[in-house]
């Protein structure tokens, strides 16, 4: 039997945030189960070993620091700085998960005072933020929020002492090699062209007006279900692309498109490929995927 | 003396300046949060689709019921244009069970994680993790889930309707959580059947619930609590049906007299970044315990008959309103009609210039959105959240609901956990 | 000399089967007399092409492909949206004066006979190749501001259509002038009436 590691010593610390990450992490149905190989020295909302007050005195070592919230050198906790607050808990530990989209690009908050705030690495796509030297011992969880199950896909291998394969971003790639569209239940509609004429129904792809992004959103949303059961797509929502660094863009709900050919393309895919294909496959019409999937409710 | 008080485990942080007397009583309080974001300025210039997307970011406990109060702004923009928009009975019915199911989690939440959790370490327990209560919050969550794609943060709702298209499997499932959900309450939460909790209010004999909720009274029972706390006896709702309540009289509420005041602000030379939010010029209590009694809900008006608006009315209330709304959310799922369409498209936003008021009964009380709209982008945007009624910074002529609840209490431990009972939100507060 | 292949000698039966599909039209055109123009027998036609269909289908994407080709270079060219106008006109208008029969065939057979296009041909596959580079033409001339965004088929059919017309009023011999002489004005009419405003 493979002998159990020791419980890892966790400081959960928050910049300028929502909380929805933290709420995000409560979610997690197998909490309990993290929960035995993790101790808190600090957690907002958990019971934990350190008040905030206690922290900011004793600015103890840790095995992971969890940063949630977007950083901003004089954003205070508990009285402290987060130049020296973060700066100090982030030379005492081994691992830096940096916790939503916030912490890892800036996020919506950035926009609110772009020159001061970012994210602890990157600054949207610039990793000009004030960990970009400690980059290594970072791992990056974007996302608004980040799924709980990622957060404890991380710390699982920190526990494990597994390597972590990572993209440009330090963003695992077993959690965002994939795209938000990967999985998505509307993907025959996209194969075809057949776009959905309005919010509200299981059929049509999203992509062509209602602005979803998830061909060009890393993210495992549609493999790994939000609350276990969902999905922005799945539940007819259009993907805001809410992992990337450029989150908030603008104009969430439309497509912006050229002479009706959408802006932005499925990653990696070529213009001239992809109309090609999408020409060809728009002038087909396939009945079944023009009717309703079910034709009543009675 | 004046002592800082830093409050944690809220949602966020929040600073109270307390002055005690020689006994550690406590004379004078102020309330302050030392945090501010700027989600309205944020706001501006975008898309007014957009605030369905940025909104919910205010808050991550109730960042749903800011989506909800989004949308039935722009609603309520269309509608002033003249813009005719039409929402079926069933994306109007999946938007109330998708909010109340926020309501829940947060009051499980602050019950195990806030009250429970703070009245035991007073009493010199040993605080553990309320694995069970955050296992029922995330089914809860889960429900929501299977309409609103996810929470927290979804954006599902939008002017015309919701995104979603549900079939009766997701209400099936939907059902099924919630039965979960109403056995916890009813073995864990209350040690009884919503029937003999209702019986036990009107009786008065709450306190001897065998349940969570039982041990929470108790506990402020010998911490000497229970019935502190008293504030003004005034109270909000301009949610659903609009009720101002002040010396047991109820009328009906009137919009027009809602004003925000920011004279406690560090703008103004003050202290905190809140501002204060009253009606007719005064502070009025919001939440759980305002709905109950404007709509004169048989159990808390009996209790409040009995104690006043102290401690033990506003934890009951919360946990009454976890029971009712469990009911509310049975009725809704049991009664919907998925052959109804679940979005009536509306003419696009871009043809829309008008102001719009969207006003909701979030967790913690009555949120209010209001924008003016300009060709379908956001000209200016203002939010009013509950806590800015209940947690407001008043002066000693005029003070605050829970800046009054906690003066008089017998020591500062005592009044930071009547502070509690208003269940704060810190990032909703300085949004 | 070596054999030509069996690729070289496939478009050698296409380019002459073209001129008789362009002047003869569809159904007046039969793999007989095709097998005769190019002096082979029927059966050794068929090797080539199983059916008439079949050859008249390779025969749209051998178009399509031609002109998506000379559509891509001016694509790749660093000139103005204005500019590539006027290139796809003169280019247009010239494949119309040295290879007739290409546009015509285009015009007159596959436009006209969509019935034998339906089951090999269906919707803009045998045209993919040249709908694909007018769609990255139109795509980069909104992109860069030049043209005003709208539905693509809306411009389509005006640059098209308008382009078609010119050369089928030109293959009727009602105009005065050669046809070159008109590219200027028109490609200058299609500018102003697709650039942004």
């Amino acid at each position: 039997m493979p002998s159990n590691p020791a419980k890892l010593r966790v400081i959960w610390l928050q910049g300028i945030t929502c909380n929805g990450n933290t709420h995000s992490f409560l979610n997690d149905p197998s909490l309990g189960t993290l929960l035995d190989s993790v101790e808190f020295l600090h957690h907002p909302l958990l019971p934990c070993t350190f008040t905030l007050q206690q922290l900011v005195k004793k600015l103890p070592k840790s095995d992971i620091l969890i940063f949630e919230g977007a950083y901003s050198a004089s954003f205070e906790r508990a009285g402290m700085a987060m130049e020296s607050l973060l700066m100090t808990l982030a030379l005492k530990t081994k691992h830096i998960i940096s916790m939503g989209s916030c912490a890892s690009f800036g996020g919506i908050f950035k926009e609110n005072d772009p020159e001061h705030i970012s994210g602890i690495v990157f600054d949207k796509e610039n990793d000009s933020g004030p960990l970009r030297d400690m980059r290594k011992k970072v791992i990056t969880l974007s996302g608004c929020p980040a799924h709980p199950k990622w957060l404890s896909f991380t710390i699982d291998m920190i526990r494990f002492d597994k390597p972590i394969a990572v993209d440009e971003y330090r963003r695992p790639k077993e959690l965002y090699a994939y795209l938000v569209h990967n999985g998505c239940l509307r993907n025959e509609y996209f194969e075809w062209k057949v776009d959905s004429e309005h919010f509200g129904t299981k059929e049509g792809c999203l992509f062509y007006a209602q602005g979803c992004q998830g061909p060009f959103t890393h993210g495992s949303c549609n493999k790994i279900l939000w609350n276990e059961v969902s999905s922005k797509t799945r539940s007819g929502t259009p993907c805001v692309g809410c992992t990337e660094p450029t989150f908030p863009k603008r104009e969430l709900f439309t497509t912006k498109t050229y002479m009706s050919i959408p802006s932005e393309m499925p990653i990696g895919i070529p213009k001239r490929s992809y109309l090609a294909l999408a020409g060809a496959a728009k002038s087909f019409h396939i009945k079944r995927l023009e009717e309703r999937l079910i034709d009543d409710h009675t | 003396m004046i002592t800082h008080e830093l409050i944690e485990r809220i949602e966020g942080e929040a600073v109270l300046d307390f002055q005690t007397d020689k006994s550690g009583a406590v004379q004078d309080a102020a309330i302050r949060f030392l945090h501010f974001r700027g989600m309205e300025a944020i706001l501006e210039g975008r898309n007014a689709l957009d605030a369905l997307v940025i909104t919910p970011r205010v808050c991550g406990i109730c960042g749903h019921s800011h989506l909800i109060a989004t949308v039935k702004m722009i609603e309520d923009a269309y509608r002033n244009a003249g813009v005719a928009i039409r929402i079926s009975d069933k994306a109007t019915a999946i938007r109330q069970i998708t909010l109340s199911c926020e309501l829940i989690q947060n009051h499980i939440k602050w019950l195990y994680l806030v009250m429970l959790h703070e009245s035991g370490k007073m009493m010199g327990e040993e605080p553990t993790v309320a694995l069970k209560a955050l296992y029922v919050s995330s089914q809860v969550n889960q429900l929501c889930a299977l309409f609103s794609g996810q929470w927290p943060h979804s954006s599902y709702a939008l002017p015309g309707g919701v995104s979603c298209d549900p079939t009766h499997i997701e209400v099936m499932q939907a059902l099924k959580i919630l039965s979960d959900v109403e056995r916890f309450i009813e073995d864990e939460v209350l040690g009884c059947t919503p029937e003999v909790f209702e019986q036990a209010m009107r009786d008065n004999e709450v306190l001897s619930l065998s349940g969570d909720f039982g041990t929470v009274l108790r506990n402020f029972e010998r911490l000497k609590v229970l019935d502190t706390g008293k504030s003004h006896g005034r109270f909000l709702v301009l949610g659903d049906k609009s009720v101002a309540m002040a010396n047991g009289i109820r009328n009906s509420a009137d919009f027009a007299l809602v004003s925000e005041d920011d004279s406690q602000t560090f703008e103004h030379g003050g202290k905190t970044y809140a501002k204060n939010a009253l009606y007719n010029g005064e502070f009025y209590e919001g939440g759980p315990l305002a709905r109950a009694l404007v709509q004169e809900r048989t159990g808390i008006t009996d209790l409040y008959r009995t104690y006043g608006d102290s401690a033990i009315i506003r934890l009951s209330a919360r946990v009454a309103e976890m029971v009712s709304l469990c009911a509310q959310v049975r009725q809704l799922l049991t009664s919907l009609d998925l052959s109804q369409p679940s979005f009536i498209p509306p003419p696009a936003i871009e043809s829309i210039s008008a102001e719009g008021i969207g006003i909701i009964e979030a967790p913690r009380g009555s949120l209010i959105h209001r924008a003016t709209i300009e060709k379908g982008k956001i000209v200016s945007y203002s939010i009013i959240t509950p806590t800015q009624w209940n947690l407001g910074n008043g002066t000693a002529s005029n003070l605050g609901i829970a800046q009054k609840a906690m003066i008089g209490a017998e020591s500062i431990a005592k009044a930071s956990l009547i502070f509690r009972t208003f269940d704060v939100c810190s990032v909703c507060t300085t949004h | 000399m070596a054999r030509p292949t069996k690729e070289e000698r496939k478009v050698s039966i296409m380019t002459k089967a073209l001129e008789l599909f362009s002047k003869e039209g569809f159904y007046q055109t039969t793999m007989p007399s095709i097998a005769e123009k190019i002096g082979m027998s029927v059966g050794n036609l068929y090797n080539y092409f199983t059916s008439k269909e079949m050859l008249a289908k390779d025969l749209i994407l051998y178009i399509a492909n031609i002109l998506g080709d000379e559509i891509r270079k001016i694509n790749e060219s660093p000139i103005s949206t204005q500019e590539k106008i006027e290139a796809i006109v003169h280019m247009y208008f010239r494949i119309a004066k040295d290879r007739p029969e290409t546009i015509e065939y285009f015009l007159r057979v596959y436009l006209s006979n969509r019935e034998v296009f339906q089951n090999c041909c269906e919707g803009m596959i045998c045209v993919s190749a040249f709908v694909t580079e007018m769609m990255i033409f139109f795509e980069e001339g909104v992109r860069c501001g030049e043209l005003r965004d709208q539905d693509f088929f809306s411009a389509f059919g005006l640059f098209m259509g308008y382009l078609g017309g010119m050369v089928f009023i030109n293959g009727e011999n009602i105009l005065p002038k050669p046809l070159e002489s008109y590219e200027h004005t028109i490609a200058e009419n299609i500018y102003y009436a697709l650039k942004s405003r």
